[in-house]
């Protein structure tokens, strides 16, 4: 069986979600820490809990306000037989086309038929399992029963429990109907049994023991019937289901590596279940290397019968999935939304690409998506500065930067991240219009995605070389001669005939030598890469102790970035 | 003559032969089965050795009893069968799917059913529900077949275009213009499309019952019937046939001497009054007569009960309420009055007295007015119905009832 639309209420941190699946078998969950994919997957696993009795707490509801009582529906199509049977659910189904992502309540026959089974817990704490409609909004019972037929399975961070035969779990349902419940009975009595054996010898004292006991009972008048002796109690030997669990030889497999255990799980899941199964898998990293992470994702990949919901903080991960796999969540103050990176009309924007490129800005919240590598290089270092001035870092406020690679590349960039549901900036040049228009700009702002330029219509070098403190600018220029290996002189030379001393320190400040300089490294790309980027940042980062220089278009417009990226 | 419940020396070997023709069957069959050749007893041999669950549909609950009674004694597992009546069935099916049906009265009357039946057919076109009912039902039994209207009879064939459908009835003992609509006609509608898995021709029940002479003279009436032939029902019949003839202005007191006649034994006596519709009240005025000795039976719709229901969920206050279960009482029961106190009759919260003849009721009248609840209101029923001043003679009415409240307190 296969999900198809999930709505949870009131749960966790999850105030309000609606999430439409589009009809496929892996589905990717990602976005910033806390935007409540693991609470997705417990959601999940709660609706189709295995066992009889699911504890909850007062901290499961939303903002622990008990009085809005948690409501999980999930919505599950690729039905069973059984679940059709009019015995069952066969009046309570209903329809769900998988083209509009939409629920009917009534099934017709270009739709598929489906069930909706909600779990609904109010302030009791007492959970409650229904399959409903609005036909029959009072619903019937969803039994444990049929619960475990979904066959839901969690590979979580605490799984031990799912390597033994306990209840509902992978290998119990692998398992052919055989009373376990006798063949421990047996064991225990084995037990006493083995114990008995040796008497004499083992058992000697605490015989001697029982001996003097029986002395008491008879001066007492108590009832002796045979003798008092020393034997284990088999109510006391507790020997449950959950305790048959698998082993390597006499090594139980919870004491297998995480990772291990979490990708034998994952098989025992796939290879077992005839029906079909769904696997919940949070953190699909945790525990595994870069290269078992593919192969379990390939494993995944190959398994047709299963759904998959995974989470994950990895680029690794993230790098292994195409766009239809993926799936952006979004959590505004309780409200969830989760977006597909394979919207329609996302082709354009090359998605699948710029996951493979900028897979980090994926897994952030806030994206600035920068023209070039110098701009992403330039912005590391500022970044750098602010955290040396005690200010939180990018990384803190869940902000990416991606490198656009080029202007013409931009927009398109910035209006992918934007209709994935990310905050989105953009630190660009406005130097040509062909491939940044002012249009650009303007339909940017319009999409709420703010725009920093530098004015004049300048590049990021040309800005920086007209705003910046002259001893800066000479650092920089020195930056570029003595580390970075530029022939400086020559480039400035030709283009500004007056710089005529090889020793750059002497050169005056005058405004057409600092548009030579910074025509000359832009156009021989001084600092166009990312550590360029960087090392220039942190030669000129004294300006920014200076106050003139704070009221510049370069600082004004870092310090708007800065802005967003704390406040957005 | 009594009924049968208990599983007898039928011909097994045949029976069991034509039942497993039955469970072969995939598309449609039917067999020609007369009153009392063992027609329930086949459709529960056919279910016993089949894999899956079958559906088992007819006209009355009391059909529907029946059957249930049959299966129970036969050990045939109740994971594989469900038996209902054509009319509940479809009814529960449509309100199931209200948009796609086109149907959301609970509670149809009159002609209003033959439209039931149209949506449930139109219904059952879609995949959606066949799947459904696929997934529910591995096969159809349709009992009494003669009994189905045309619209019932579309519905059948809708089931059958999916699943294996068996239908089992007697044309003979079709009854032509009951109410409004005919039965269906199985020269144009059964005979060219269904095909014939076989016969019953041995008339059980009589046999059983040692009336075997019954049984052949039945047999050779219908057999004359059936080829057109003239009856003589004055002619040479077995001894249990007896006639009585009286005039007109003597019926009343002639029909209640007659069935005083034939109690005094503990079989059940089933007593049929000829004539329209309009005898059904004439019915309960006899039954009232015989003071409880003998039990009305209620037209299949239960109009009575409904409209009780009906009048009582509206009721404003308790104890209008409580009036209006009173009236239903005298209709079930003779001699109510004499079993209350005139506090109670007048729907009020008495106090027990020395005088009190029947404190039993009084207490039970007393709780549910102080506690209006369907538990209540069915012990007041049942200390009514333990009164000894009381007879009830209306039972199949008290039963829907109690039947009724249970349904709805589950």
């Amino acid at each position: 069986m296969k999900i198809r639309n999930i709505t949870i209420k009131n749960f966790r941190g999850i105030k309000e979600l609606d999430w439409g699946l589009p009809s496929s078998d892996i589905f990717c969950l990602i976005g910033k820490g806390d935007s409540s994919k693991s609470t997705i997957l417990e959601a999940i696993r709660c609706v189709f809990y295995p066992q009889w009795n699911l504890t909850l707490s007062d901290s499961d509801f939303y903002q622990c306000k008990v009085e809005n009582s948690i409501s999980i529906e999930v919505t599950i199509g690729d039905l069973v037989e059984d679940f059709c049977s009019l015995n069952k659910y066969g009046s309570h189904l209903r329809g769900w086309d998988a083209a509009a992502l939409k629920l009917t309540d009534e099934p017709d026959d270009h739709l598929e038929r489906v069930l909706t089974v909600r779990l609904t817990v109010e302030k009791d704490l007492e959970p409650r399992w229904i399959a409903v409609c609005d036909r029959s909004p009072e619903g019937v019972p969803f039994k444990q029963a049929d619960r475990n037929k979904v066959s839901v399975g969690l590979i979580g961070a605490y799984s031990e429990r799912q390597l033994s035969w306990a209840t509902g779990t992978a290998l119990a349902k692998l398992t052919e109907a055989q009373s376990l419940n006798e063949l421990l009975a047996n064991a225990s009595r084995t037990a006493r049994s083995s114990l008995d054996a040796d008497r004499p010898v083992t058992l000697k004292n605490f015989d001697a023991a029982a001996e003097k006991s029986q002395e008491v009972a008879k001066l007492l008048g108590v009832p002796v019937l045979d003798t008092f002796r020393a034997h284990l109690d088999l109510t006391s030997i507790n020997l449950k289901v959950g305790g048959l669990s698998l082993h390597d030889g006499d090594m139980p497999l919870r004491q297998l590596g995480l990772g291990s255990r979490r990708m034998l799980l994952c098989g025992i899941q796939t290879v077992c279940l005839e029906e079909g199964h769904i696997t919940l898998f949070d953190e699909v990293e945790f525990g595994l290397e870069p290269h078992r992470i593919t192969r379990l994702i390939k494993h995944i990949r190959e398994d047709k019968r299963g759904q998959y919901f995974l989470t994950t903080h990895s680029p690794i991960v993230l790098r292994e999935f195409t766009v239809q796999e993926l799936h952006i969540v979004h959590n505004k103050g309780g409200v969830v939304q989760i977006i597909s990176a394979a919207k329609e009309g996302f082709e354009e924007h090359e998605v699948q690409g710029k996951i493979r490129s900028s897979t980090e800005a994926f897994l952030a919240k806030k994206v600035v998506v920068c023209e070039g590598a110098t701009e992403v290089g330039f912005l590391r270092g500022y970044d750098d500065y602010q955290v040396e001035n005690k200010r939180d870092p990018f990384s803190f406020h869940g902000v990416a930067l991606v490198n656009a690679g080029g202007g013409s590349k931009v927009k398109g960039l910035a209006k992918a991240f934007k209709s994935l549901c990310y905050d989105v900036s953009v630190l660009a040049d406005a130097d040509a219009e062909d491939q940044f228009s002012s249009a650009d700009v303007a339909e940017l702002v319009g999409l709420g995605v703010p725009v920093q330029v530098w004015s004049d219509k300048l590049s990021l070098e040309e800005r920086a070389f007209q705003d910046l403190p002259w001893a800066d600018v000479l650092a920089s220029v020195k930056l570029a001669q003595d580390e970075l290996g530029f022939p400086v002189y020559d480039q400035v030379h030709s283009r500004f005939p007056e710089a005529r001393d090889k020793d750059i320190g002497t050169w005056m400040d005058c405004p057409q030598l600092r548009a030579a300089i910074g025509g000359a490294a832009k156009k021989a790309g001084w600092f166009k890469d990312t550590t360029r980027g960087d090392l220039w940042f942190k030669a000129i980062c004294p300006a920014f102790q200076d106050a003139a220089f704070g009221k510049k278009n370069l600082a004004l417009e870092l310090g708007n970035l800065w802005a967003w990226a704390e406040h957005v | 003559m009594r009924l049968s419940s208990a599983t007898s020396g039928h011909g097994q070997s045949m029976s069991e032969t034509l039942a497993i023709k039955l469970n072969d069957c995939t598309t449609k069959g039917y067999v020609i089965a007369p009153a009392g050749y063992g027609k329930t007893h086949l459709i529960a041999l056919a279910v016993r050795v089949s894999s899956g669950r079958q559906l088992i549909l007819t006209h009355t609950f009391a059909g529907v009893n029946s059957i249930k009674t049959k299966m129970i004694a036969l050990g045939v597992p109740a994971s594989l069968y469900q038996v209902d009546t054509i009319a509940s069935w479809s009814l529960r099916l449509c309100l199931a799917y209200p948009k796609t049906s086109g149907w959301e009265t609970e509670n149809p009357t009159g002609k209003q059913w033959n439209k039931l039946y149209g949506c449930c057919s139109v219904l059952l076109e879609k995949k959606f529900i066949r799947h459904v009912v696929a997934a529910t039902y591995s096969g159809v039994y349709v009992d009494e077949y003669q009994d189905c209207s045309d619209s019932q009879h579309s519905l059948v064939c809708a089931l059958a275009e999916f699943l294996p459908s068996r239908i089992l009835g007697d044309p003979m003992q079709a009854i032509f213009d009951f109410d409004e609509g005919k039965p269906v006609d199985w020269d144009t509608s059964v005979y060219p499309t269904f095909s014939c898995l076989g016969q019953l021709d041995t008339p059980w029940r009589w046999d059983k019952e040692g009336e075997s002479e019954l049984g052949t003279w039945l047999k050779e009436l219908r057999n004359k019937i059936e080829q057109g032939q003239k009856i003589d029902l004055l002619g040479e019949r077995p001894p249990s046939v007896v006639h009585i003839y009286t005039d007109p202005e003597y019926l009343a007191s002639k029909q209640y001497s007659s069935l005083c006649n034939l109690l005094g034994h503990n079989d059940s006596v089933i007593a049929l009054h000829g004539g329209d519709p309009q005898s059904k009240n004439k019915t309960h005025l006899l039954a009232r007569t015989m003071a409880g000795r003998f039990s009305s039976i209620e037209e299949v719709e239960g109009k009575d009960l409904h409209l009780f229901l009906k009048k009582f969920g509206a009721a404003k206050t308790v104890q209008a309420g409580f009036l209006l279960a009173l009236d239903f009482a005298k209709r079930c029961f003779t001699g109510v009055g004499n079993a209350l106190t005139a506090g109670t009759k007048r729907g009020e919260v008495a106090k027990q007295s020395k005088g009190t003849k029947y404190p039993l009721v009084l207490h039970a009248a007393n709780a549910y007015l102080e506690k209006p609840t369907s538990t209540h209101l069915k012990s007041f029923f049942q200390a009514l119905k333990a009164n000894p001043e009381t007879s009830a003679y209306r039972r199949d009415l008290l039963y829907r009832l109690a039947a009724a409240k249970t349904e709805c307190n589950t």
